[in-house]
C-alpha cells in the first residue's frame, strides 16, 4: 500500500505551527534578518576591564587625552608645584620678554660693535683659562 | 609589586577598548540594518556607509589582548593575560593560583 506524498503546503503549515508553539521565527527561505547582532551579548564592558586599574601613568599626553578620567600626572604636578613655590619666594624664572630687543642681555654689546663683543668673549675665555 | 605601567601600544589598545564600548550599541544597530535582507537595498547601503564612517577605534577587531605586565603583543596567554615570559616569572614566583612547574 503506497503512502501518499505529503503536500509541501501542509509541511509548511506544520513548520509554522511549530514556530508558533516554540516561539521561534518562521523563516522558511532562511533569509538573513540580522537578528543575531541584537541577540549577541555586548562585549564592551568586559573589554574595558582587561587591563589592571592601578596604573602608573607616566605620559602627560595620555592624561590630557582623557580629562573625564581625572588622572593625575604625578611628576608633572610636582614640577608645577615646585615652580609655584619658587615663584612665591621670588626665585622664579624671569618673565618672557615682550620684544626681541629685551630678549638678550648682550644686546647693547652686539649692536654697537660686533667686534668688541667678540673681543669681550675672548678676554673672558682667557681669564677662565688662567684661573684653571 | 610595581604598578602597571602602560606603553604607547597598550594606551592605543585601551583607547580602542573604550571606543568599542562607547559605540557598540550604535554599531550593532547599523549592522542589523546593513545585514538585514528584508530591508530595501538603498537603506542597507546607507547603513553600511555609516558603519564605514565609524572610525578605527570603534571596531572590536582593533582590540588586541596585550600582556598586562609588560605590554607585549605576542605570545600572550589569554587565560592569564600575560606574555610567556611574564607568565613564567609569575608562575615560578607562585603568584598565579593553580599553576606550578611540571617535570616528567
Amino acid at each position: 500500500m503506497a503512502v501518499a506524498a505529503i503536500a509541501p503546503s501542509r509541511l509548511a503549515a506544520l513548520t509554522k505551527t511549530r514556530c508558533a508553539i516554540f516561539k521561534t521565527a518562521y523563516n522558511p527561505t532562511s533569509i538573513r534578518t540580522g537578528a543575531n547582532y541584537f541577540r549577541a551579548r555586548l562585549r564592551g564592558p568586559s573589554m574595558v576591564s582587561y587591563y589592571p586599574q592601578d596604573m602608573d601613568l607616566c605620559m602627560p599626553t595620555f592624561v590630557k587625552e582623557w580629562p573625564e578620567l581625572e588622572l593625575v600626572h604625578v611628576a608633572e604636578a610636582q614640577r608645577v608645584w615646585d615652580v609655584d613655590m619658587k615663584r612665591a619666594r621670588g626665585k622664579g624664572a624671569p618673565a618672557k620678554a615682550k620684544d626681541k630687543r629685551r630678549s638678550t642681555v648682550l644686546h647693547s654689546c652686539c649692536t654697537h660693535d660686533s667686534s668688541s663683543f667678540f673681543l669681550c668673549l675672548l678676554d673672558q675665555s682667557r681669564r677662565t683659562q688662567r684661573r684653571r | 609589586m610595581p604598578n602597571f605601567r602602560p606603553n604607547i601600544r597598550v594606551l592605543r589598545d585601551m583607547k580602542a577598548r573604550n571606543g568599542v564600548k562607547e559605540n557598540e550599541v550604535m554599531r550593532r544597530a547599523y549592522l542589523y540594518v546593513a545585514r538585514n535582507q528584508t530591508l530595501p537595498p538603498h537603506v542597507r547601503h546607507q547603513a553600511q556607509l555609516q558603519l564605514n564612517a565609524l572610525g578605527r577605534y570603534t571596531r572590536p577587531t582593533s582590540v588586541v589582548n596585550r600582556c598586562t605586565e609588560s605590554g607585549r603583543g605576542r605570545g600572550v596567554m589569554s587565560e592569564f593575560g600575560l606574555c610567556r615570559f611574564q607568565f613564567r616569572l609569575k608562575a615560578l614566583n607562585n603568584e598565579i593560583p593553580g599553576v606550578k612547574k611540571a617535570s616528567w
